[in-house]
C-alpha cells in the first residue's frame, strides 16, 4: 500500500472507541504522513515506511529542553521504564527525543491504528511523567 | 586498509555505533557511503545468486528423485507379477518355464536393487541441497536485516529533517511536547468544565427553558382570536 492509499483508508477508519484520523502527507525527500487523532487531544504522529517496517513517531523534546542536572536521571528513568510502555519505545534522532512504535510492513490497517492510538496515549503519560526533568 | 577491514568485520549495529562515537549522530550518509555497506550489498547479491542456484539444483534433484522412485515402483510391481507367474508355472508342473521365469526375476530384482541405491543417493543429495538452501535463505535474511538498520537510520533522519523543516517554518511549538501537553490539559479542563456546567443545569432543572412548553389558558386563546379580528 502506498502512502496516499494508506492515508485515504486511515481517513475513513473509525475505531470502536469512536476515534477517527486526520491525515496529511508531508512532501520532502522521504514520504511522511502526519496523523492526528480526532476526539483525543494529543500529539501529531508521523508515519513513515521502510522496506521492512512501518514506523510511527511522536517527537517529545529536544536536548535544549532538558534541565542539565536532571539529564542523567531522566535517561536512566527512560531506560528503566521503556519496557513497561505498551508497544512503544524511546529513541533519539539527532537532538530530538522520540517515542516510536515499529510494525512489520505487512501489518494490516487495524494494527497500525492500534499502534497510533496507543502511541498517542503513551506520549501523554510519558510527557506528564518526565515533565520534571524539562524546563517549563 | 586495515581499518577498513576491521570495520567490515563488524555487524551493522556496531558500525552504526562506531560512526556515532567517531563522527556525529548524523551518520547515515557516512555509513551508506562506507565500503562496508558496499560490501554488504555485494554480499546480498551473492547470497541471492547462491539461493537461485540452490533452488534450481533442488528442483532438478527433486525431478531425479521422483523418476528413480517411479522406476523402483515399476520394477517392484514387475517382480511381484513375475513371482506369481512362477507360482503358476510350478502349479502346472512346468519346471522349465518356472526356471526361465526365475532367471528373468533375478535380473529384475538386480535392476530394482540398483535403482533403490540410486534413489537413496538422490534422497541424500536432496536433503543436503535443502539444508544448503535454508542456509542461503538464512544468510540472505541476516544481511538484509543488517542493511535495513542503515536504511532505517537514514530514513528516520531524513524524515525528521522533513518534519522539523515544516514545523520550523509553520508552528515551532507543535513539536514541543510540554507545550502540547499544556494545550491538551487546557482543552481537557475546558471540556470537563463544560460537562460540569451541563450536568449542573440538568440537575437544577434550569435547562428546561430550551424545551419548555407553555400551556396557555382559554382566556388567552379567546383574547388572541379577538385581537386578530
Amino acid at each position: 500500500m502506498n502512502t496516499e492509499d494508506f492515508a485515504i483508508r486511515l481517513s475513513q477508519y473509525r475505531t470502536a472507541e469512536g476515534y477517527t484520523f486526520d491525515c496529511q502527507t508531508i512532501a520532502g525527500e522521504v514520504e511522511v504522513l502526519q496523523v492526528e487523532v480526532n476526539g483525543f487531544e494529543g500529539f501529531p504522529i508521523f508515519v513513515t515506511k521502510t522496506k521492512f517496517q512501518i514506523i510511527c513517531i511522536i517527537y517529545l523534546w529536544t536536548e535544549a529542553e532538558i534541565i542539565p542536572e536532571s539529564r542523567v536521571e531522566m535517561l536512566e528513568m527512560m531506560l528503566d521504564t521503556s519496557i513497561s510502555i505498551p508497544l512503544s519505545s524511546y529513541a533519539r534522532v539527532g537532538d530530538r527525543y522520540v517515542l516510536f512504535g515499529a510494525l512489520s510492513v505487512d501489518s494490516g490497517l487495524d494494527k497500525v491504528v492500534e499502534e497510533i492510538v496507543t502511541l498517542n496515549e503513551n506520549a501523554i503519560d510519558v510527557v506528564s511523567a518526565m515533565g520534571d526533568f524539562l524546563y517549563e | 586498509m586495515s581499518d577498513e577491514k576491521k570495520v567490515s568485520s563488524k555487524n551493522m549495529l556496531e558500525k552504526i555505533m562506531t560512526v556515532i562515537k567517531v563522527e556525529s549522530r548524523f551518520l547515515s550518509e557516512a555509513i551508506m557511503d562506507s565500503s562496508g555497506t558496499r560490501i554488504f550489498k555485494q554480499e546480498i547479491e551473492e547470497a541471492k545468486a547462491n539461493l537461485k542456484l540452490a533452488k534450481s539444483a533442488l528442483t532438478s534433484e527433486m525431478a531425479n528423485e521422483l523418476q528413480s522412485s517411479r522406476r523402483v515402483k515399476i520394477l517392484t510391481q514387475k517382480a511381484s507379477q513375475q513371482e506369481s507367474l512362477i507360482v503358476d508355472a510350478l502349479a502346472q508342473n512346468n519346471e522349465k518355464l518356472a526356471f526361465n521365469l526365475a532367471t528373468a526375476l533375478v535380473d529384475l530384482e538386480q535392476d530394482r536393487d540398483a535403482q533403490l541405491v540410486i534413489q537413496r543417493t538422490h534422497d541424500l543429495h536432496l536433503g543436503h541441497l535443502k539444508r544448503q538452501m535454508e542456509l542461503a535463505e538464512r544468510s540472505l535474511k541476516d544481511l538484509e536485516r543488517q542493511l535495513a538498520m542503515v536504511n532505517t537510520t537514514d530514513r528516520i533522519q531524513k524524515a525528521t529533517e522533513v518534519i522539523t523543516k515544516r514545523f520550523d517554518t509553520a508552528d515551532a511549538k507543535m513539536l514541543s511536547a510540554k507545550k502540547t501537553l499544556d494545550r491538551i490539559r487546557k482543552q481537557q479542563q475546558q471540556r470537563d468544565e463544560q460537562y460540569l456546567i451541563e450536568d449542573n443545569l440538568l440537575e437544577s432543572g434550569e435547562d428546561k427553558s430550551d424545551i419548555k412548553v407553555e400551556k396557555g389558558s382559554a382566556t388567552d386563546v379567546l383574547k388572541r382570536l379577538v385581537d386578530k379580528d
